[in-house]
């Protein structure tokens, strides 16, 4: 019996409806076809590499930029690694996962219509080789089809449970994150549930109809064939149903592109266009400074972008990709301290602005200007560059590029405030953010006698940095480095009076100029005196000498200092006998953890203290709540909202802790602001890992 | 309209001064060399009233050493259209009259409908140069103004100062005169990479003792009516004490402090 088990294909169709059916379908793939033509040609106002001036519309430009885009390296280059991450990622929802609960109603959709469709797609084969081949190829019957069969009965549910999930998630539980739902939410979701359910009744209804022997084995149909075989007429719906099935079904293929289900063509893209660089943090370099110095004539060059246009190809596919799920909004600290900026809103308000901007060019009119109408300035500053939001954005929206991509233009415009002009007027004159006497660049060292690498014979240079420079609480740090390395025996040197900043947050402010200027000064002082391998006292410092200097002239080994430090413990080169007994959490910098991965070595720091206790904070590790002061927020002063600062030890604190520990002197004094405002100053204290592990050698 | 903005270069505030083992000066080299911070406001009301007013064009000028050049560049990358750079040898030594002399002889040909300036240089303090020069060019002059108002014909400055007792007084001055900025006149601009870059090709016109046709004896240290006897730095200020504890012990401890040790109460 089983043997025989199968389905006919159309079975009970009348024949104008089948015809009607090809006729929907092939209506469904033009308008899909269309959509998704007119949407490449708005993806085309973006730089595409290698063409010259403004994108050419029509077929013919098309042509021409999707050979420009199959040679660019951007969409080309580490294939495999970008493959690799589509099919982790995208294919198997392991990126949608990591939030259990969203992620698995998307996987329950995402899988539900790729295995129906696979399904739906096997009959057909089946259908066509048997009618068009020979009937001997048949082979969707038998044991396959019942397997088959009922494993589709589960896939089915699954598709029926997603929706109403989502459905549940947005319409009753309604989180803040999804506080933006719009009129097609309730469509695409309303359309994904009739087609499931209409699905199954579909299929108890054919049962009605049929009573085949091996039905029970479509054990959902064979339930609703239960239910509804009693009616009497029942049998007599299943022609309209079908119809209605079918035309849902291509509703949903024609609508793809005209909704937000075009993600699932955008958000494959994005995934496979994101970047696949080592150097998460480096930033695009847009000129060199030097050339332009050394250039007779006058060069023109545009900072940074303040039209749609200034952005590339793959970063315009990408502001489609955003699914508005709103991972990147609660991780956001600028978000969640209420200051004007939530990263969905900003590649909402980009695309927005993208398809006002095409529109208004195919009308011949002026579009509004990006700057101010479509993205506020304060928005743009509040970015304190923590990189959560790509960090969780699950289709790999690169929040980062486009923030600093408009802070340049601001900057290049001169359209920033006092406190932000101080601080670079400072750097200008005096190498440091606060503007205090270059010539006292030392003075923390003054009686330590630490060789200057000027004078050679030294294998590691130790890059204090500003704040380890002239912020007394970051000096204990710098102070207790120095004994560690003498603990040691480590042969370092320091550039002293001739150590500038490192430029990373005039660069994260948007000042490329000034930046590329305290690179060539800080390489031209490094390279002359022989430098290979720096230690950095800061994980600021660490990733732009390590991840940005390389492309301006600077290639060194950069280590920061709790890397090493780490590694001394570990190999016994330093012993840490002294006890402390203490709970001890720690605090994740983003440049140190989300930046560049470095996670466990600090915590080892902690754990190899004899007796100390280590507690983690909630949002730790590659969640860690950022302290505020990244992206210049260091020297901002925002008049809306709360202090990150504040957010994070309020967060640090409920875990009890007699001492919080962090890695960056960044992260330090904002802390310790914060302290001073909670009035718990002297009640929970605060160190850097290096200074504990000072604090605690057996010397 | 045609302005030009009176611009001194001095040593950073940051510059830790150190003086000459003569006394005769202070040591100059390691010293970084910056805008005289009152003169970036004239810089910036120049710009805006060049943008309010179409066709206007504003000059730097200013008298100092070859390095000077750099800071002009400052004034032209804020958006500024020109520079004069008055350096010669015979200038050195100069006090506010003898700098006030070289600036009239060359302002007076360029023959500006305004001049900005600021309302002191951060160096030697002095507060001269720009009613000395308003004197020699017979010009009116409105000193330390916080706002300004040019009128649309371009003839006639409102100008808003603060005097003693937080009053406020109104001036109005014919134009062309001379008015000096002071600090909350405005916030001044940031001279960023694109600025810079389009000031490299800025005209810049340099001037010496022999453009101006002035003698050697007029000018400089032999044409000053002040001489400067010797520097010296003022004597370190003792160190500041923090009184800890509760605010009633502190304060105890503290008057004993004053009665005891200071002895002024
Ligand atoms: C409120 C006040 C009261 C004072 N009272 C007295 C007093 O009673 N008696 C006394 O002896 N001294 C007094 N002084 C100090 C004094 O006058 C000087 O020592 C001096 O004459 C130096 O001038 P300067 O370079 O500081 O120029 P300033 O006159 O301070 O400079 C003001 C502006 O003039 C322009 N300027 C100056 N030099 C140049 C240049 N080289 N090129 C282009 N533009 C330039 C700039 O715009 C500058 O901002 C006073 C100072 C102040 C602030
Ligand atoms: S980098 Fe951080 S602060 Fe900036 S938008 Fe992303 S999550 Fe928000
Ligand atoms: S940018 Fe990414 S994380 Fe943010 S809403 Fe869009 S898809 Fe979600």
């Amino acid at each position: 019996m089983i043997e025989t088990a199968q389905r006919e294909v159309f079975g009970h169709i009348p024949h104008a409806l089948e015809i009607g059916h090809y006729v929907l379908s092939v209506l469904a793939v033009v308008f899909l076809a269309y959509g998704i033509y007119r949407r490449f040609n708005i993806w085309r106002m973006g730089k595409i590499e290698g063409r010259e001036g403004a994108f050419k519309p029509g077929i013919k430009g098309m042509l021409e930029d999707v050979f420009l885009l199959m040679e660019s390296p951007s969409v080309m280059s580490n294939y495999f690694k970008r493959l690799w991450r589509f099919i982790r990622d995208g294919a198997l929802q392991l990126r949608p996962l990591r939030e259990l609960y969203p992620g698995l109603m998307h996987i329950l959709i995402f899988w539900g219509i790729a295995i129906l469709l696979v399904g739906a797609l096997v009959d057909a084969v089946d259908h066509y080789i048997s009618l068009f081949l020979s009937p001997a190829l048949h082979f969707n019957q038998g044991f396959f089809y019942i397997g088959f069969s009922i494993f589709l009965e589960f896939v089915g549910l699954g598709f029926v449970l997603g929706p109403a999930i989502a459905i549940f998630r947005r319409y009753i539980q309604r989180p803040p994150r999804l506080s933006d739902t719009k009129g097609e939410d309730a469509l695409v979701l309303g359309l994904l549930l009739f087609i499931a359910v209409s699905g199954f009744l579909l299929e108890g209804l054919g049962q009605v109809l049929d009573q085949p022997a091996w039905g029970k084995w479509s054990f959902v149909g064979f339930g609703i064939a239960s239910v509804l075989k009693p009616l009497g007429f029942a049998g007599s719906l299943y022609v309209p149903v079908w119809f209605m099935h079918q035309v849902t079904a291509l509703a949903f293929i024609a609508i793809i592109p005209y909704t937000k289900l075009f993600h699932i063509i955008t958000s494959s893209m994005t995934l496979y266009l994101a970047p696949v660089d080592e150097a998460k943090g480096a930033l695009s370099t847009p000129f060199s400074l030097k050339e332009m110095m050394e250039a007779t004539t006058e060069v023109q060059f545009k900072l940074g972008a303040d039209r749609i246009e200034d952005f590339t190809f793959s970063q315009l596919v990408s502001l489609d990709g955003c699914t508005r799920c709103g991972r990147c909004q609660d991780n956001c600290p600028a978000h969640l301290s209420e200051r004007p900026l939530s990263p969905k809103e900003l590649i909402q308000d980009l695309k927005t602005h993208m398809l006002e901007k095409a529109k208004a060019i195919s009308q011949g009119k002026e579009a509004k200007p990006l700057h101010e109408e479509a993205i506020k300035a304060e928005s743009l500053w509040a970015c304190t560059t923590c990189r959560n939001c790509i960090e969780h954005c699950p289709v790999g929206i690169q929040h980062l590029p486009f923030i600093m991509d408009l802070r340049r233009s601001l900057v290049g415009e001169a359209k920033i405030d006092h406190l932000q002009r101080q601080s670079l007027m400072n750097t200008t004159n005096n190498y440091n953010p606060w503007g205090i006497a270059f010539s006292d660049r030392a003075a923390w060292a003054a009686d330590l006698k630490i060789p200057r690498a000027a004078e050679g014979d030294f294998e590691y240079l130790y890059f204090v940095g500003c704040a380890g420079t002239y912020d007394q609480k970051a000096q204990k740090i710098a102070l207790a480095m120095v004994k560690v390395m003498r603990a040691a025996g480590i042969k370092f040197a320091i550039l002293g009076e001739q150590e500038k900043c490192c430029g990373e947050w005039v660069r994260r402010l948007g000042d490329e100029g000034l930046y590329q200027q305290l690179v060539m000064d800080n390489t031209e002082v490094m390279n002359q005196a022989g430098v290979k391998k720096i230690i950095t006292a800061c994980p600021h410092c660490f990733t732009t000498l390590k991840d940005e200097y390389p492309t301006l002239g600077g290639k060194y080994e950069v280590f920061h200092q709790s890397q090493l430090v780490s590694e001394w413990v570990r190999s016994g080169r330093i012993a840490l006998k002294k006890e402390l007994d203490l709970k001890v959490a720690y605090h994740d910098s983003c440049y140190l953890g989300r930046y560049n991965d470095i996670y466990e070595q600090p915590r080892s720091l902690i754990q190899a203290i004899p007796k100390t206790q280590l507690v983690e904070i909630e949002r730790n590790h590659n969640k860690s709540f950022c302290c505020g002061a990244g992206g210049g927020g260091m020297w901002a002063e925002f008049e809306k909202g709360r202090k990150p600062s504040e957010l994070r030890l309020e967060m640090a604190l409920k875990s009890d802790p007699g001492m919080i520990v962090t890695a960056c002197p960044y992260c330090m004094t904002m802390f310790e602001d914060a302290m001073k405002v909670k009035d718990i100053e002297g009640k929970v204290q605060l160190k850097d890992v290096v200074e504990l592990v000072a604090e605690h050698m057996a010397v | 309209m045609k302005i030009g903005v009176l611009m001194k270069q001095v040593p950073d505030t940051e510059t830790k001064i150190r003086i000459k083992d003569d006394a005769s000066g202070i040591v100059t080299d390691g010293i970084k060399w910056v805008m005289n911070p009152y003169d970036e406001y004239a810089v910036e009301e120049a710009l805006r009233i060049k943008e309010k007013k179409a066709g206007s064009t504003v000059a730097i000028i200013s008298m100092g050493p070859k390095r000077s050049v750099e800071t002009i560049r400052t004034g032209l990358a804020m958006g500024a259209d020109s520079g004069i750079l008055i350096d010669d040898p015979a200038f050195e030594g100069a006090d506010c009259y003898a700098t006030a002399k070289v600036l009239a002889k060359v302002l007076e040909p360029e023959k500006f409908d305004l001049l900005l300036c600021g309302k002191q240089a951060i160096d030697d303090d002095s507060a001269q140069v720009p009613q000395t020069v308003a004197e020699l060019l017979g010009i009116p002059q409105a000193m330390v103004i916080e706002k300004l108002i040019i009128s649309d014909d371009g003839k006639k400055a409102t100008c808003y100062r603060r005097v003693e007792g937080g009053a406020k007084e109104v001036l109005e001055v014919e134009l062309p005169a001379i008015i000096a900025a002071e600090k909350g006149l405005n916030e001044p601009r940031y001279a960023s990479l694109p600025g810079i870059m389009k000031a490299k090709s800025k005209p810049m016109k340099e001037v010496n003792l022999s453009t101006l046709g002035l003698k050697a004896e007029e000018v400089g240290a032999k044409g000053a009516k002040l001489k400067v006897k010797k520097y010296s730095l003022p004597a370190d200020k003792a160190p500041g004490k923090i009184v800890p504890g509760e605010p009633e012990d502190a304060a105890r401890a503290l008057v004993k402090m004053l009665r005891e040790e200071a002895k002024v109460v």
